[in-house]
């Protein structure tokens, strides 16, 4: 193995000038878009293994049936912010049937990294990040397809998820339900009965109220192929919980003193070496914290101590 | 001819040619170095010189990278990230003819992935569809579960009529069932480590 590089590529030491190869967008246009994209890759790569989410979210989701009602959903929230932080673009449901969705990004950034390309679909970073939101953030696997771009002359980007329906069962049905799959009334009330019966139907697996022949398929596959539900919070609970102490609290200070307590409580730190001296003088600037009203106050009192 | 550019430059872990038969990879030879991309080419440091593949030779970018490759890379390397880029080069047995090649480069996620969106759109893509062992895994639990209707299948594994045929074929010619979609005791053994 060679570490170390033999000196400039040809292409450098040749004399420059000339124009660039491509239909349009400059070569600085595309240094800087190369650049753009690496900074999304970066994001996703921070931010998607912290996006797991528990099925008892992603059936909220999945027992949606109108636009309105998934987008009032916590993960369907949720899966637009993780997409707008990492710099996708404002991503919006648009469509939907059962097991199918279909989102559309206006003026999607990812269409901005490629100045010298038209006339075709260009979003696969957006494609891709889909692909392992729904697959890792949701275990639900799935197709994804851009079905329209900008860069190919469209208002908006489009794609279309497409839910592998044994995926989606296996997330969405809960134990009530697979018990009214076998016949058995679960402990719930009539209207909640009538509810699952109708999510049932919709997706296939009751017909007129009885199993259909999709129903009993899956219930001889499910039988067999034991996958552990997995139980935690889900990642925006912490984000919640902070916007929650924020309006409750009149000022500043007093909210900044209960999120720093709440941040401190849910993320123990490792036990550190400590500096007598110090440790005693952020104890006093904690119990500091607790009792003053603003942040001003606060920083007062920092100073006169 | 036009003027030859840098949009980028990258360090990377790289094998510039191969050895692959199918999914396996034969080549252990990383090499570390440094790979420009330019508006023509892919530059790889190589040795004490360069070699190149223009992105015209780049017949598809990103095909799947099989857990056996990612292991390989991660014992090696250290990272499972791993772009594959399938190109032709000039033969060196027919004068004016091309071979296919294969280069494979690991490194960082989100440099692979930048690389890979990057050229995808450029060029080549690969066809976008569930992996086909994926498809014969979740075939071979309907078959042993008892599900062998052609209709249910496809609804169950979102997957179109002839790539369950492929499927059924392929699980077949691996003698893990047989003609009427029966699990043999190879097949069965194989559901077994699977579960």
């Amino acid at each position: 193995m060679s570490n170390v590089p033999p000196g400039l590529p040809p292409f450098m030491t040749a004399s420059p000038g000339g124009l660039p190869p491509m239909n349009e967008g400059s070569f600085a246009q595309s240094m800087g878009a190369f650049g753009a994209l690496l900074k999304i890759q970066q994001n996703i790569s921070e931010r998607f293994p912290h996006a797991k989410v528990p099925w008892s979210e992603t059936r909220k989701f999945l027992k949606a049936f109108t636009i309105d009602a998934i987008r009032s959903t916590s993960l369907y929230n949720f899966h637009v912010k993780l997409f707008t932080d990492a710099g996708l673009g404002s991503m919006q449901l648009i469509s939907y049937a059962p097991m199918n969705y279909i989102f559309a990004v206006p003026n999607n950034p990812v269409c901005n990294c490629y100045p010298a390309l038209n006339n075709q679909k260009v979003c696969v970073a957006t494609t891709d990040a889909l692909h392992r939101f729904f697959t890792e953030g949701l275990e639900l696997e799935c197709s994804v397809e851009e079905i329209e771009c900008i860069k190919n002359g469209n208002q908006v980007c489009k794609f279309k998820v497409a839910l592998q329906p044994i995926s989606a069962y296996q997330v969405m049905l809960d134990e009530h339900d697979k018990m009214i799959l076998s016949g058995i009334r679960p402990p719930v009330d009539e209207n909640g009965l009538v509810e699952r019966v109708r999510v049932l139907t919709i997706y296939k697996l009751l017909d007129s109220g009885r199993l259909s022949e999709i129903g009993n398929a899956y219930m001889q596959f499910a039988a067999n192929i034991k996958k552990q539900e997995k139980i935690f919070d889900p990642p925006w609970k912490k984000q919640e919980e902070l916007a929650s102490i924020a309006s409750t609290h009149s000022t500043f200070g007093s909210a900044f003193g209960a999120m720093t307590q709440k941040v401190q409580a849910s993320a123990p730190l490792p036990p550190q070496p400590v500096n007598p001296a110090a440790s005693q003088e952020s104890v006093r600037m904690q119990e500091e914290a607790k009792k003053a009203d603003s942040f001003a106050e606060l920083m007062a009192k920092m100073k006169r101590g | 001819m036009a003027q030859e550019q840098g949009i980028a430059k990258v360090d990377l872990t790289y094998i510039f040619k191969a050895v692959m038969m199918g999914n396996s990879l034969y080549s252990d030879n990383w090499e570390k170095g440094v790979l420009y991309l330019t508006n023509l080419n892919l530059w790889f440091s190589e040795g004490g010189g360069w070699s190149t593949i223009p992105l015209q030779n780049i017949t598809m970018i990103g095909r799947e990278v099989t857990d056996s490759i990612k292991m390989k890379a991660q014992r090696s390397l250290g990272t499972s990230h791993v772009l594959i880029i399938d190109y032709v080069q000039a033969s060196s047995v027919i004068q004016g003819a091309t071979a296919p090649a294969v280069a494979l480069l690991a490194g960082n996620e989100a440099v692979i992935n930048t690389l890979k969106t990057y050229l995808q759109p450029i060029c080549g893509t690969p066809v976008k569809k569930q992996s086909l062992s994926d498809i014969d895994k979740k075939l071979l639990y309907m078959l042993y579960t008892g599900v062998n209707d052609l209709q249910k299948l496809a609804f169950f594994t979102g997957a179109d009529s002839q790539t369950l045929a492929n499927s059924f074929k392929s699980l077949r010619d691996q003698n893990l069932c047989d003609n009427s979609g029966t699990l043999t005791e190879e097949g069965k053994k194989q559901i077994t480590e699977m579960m």
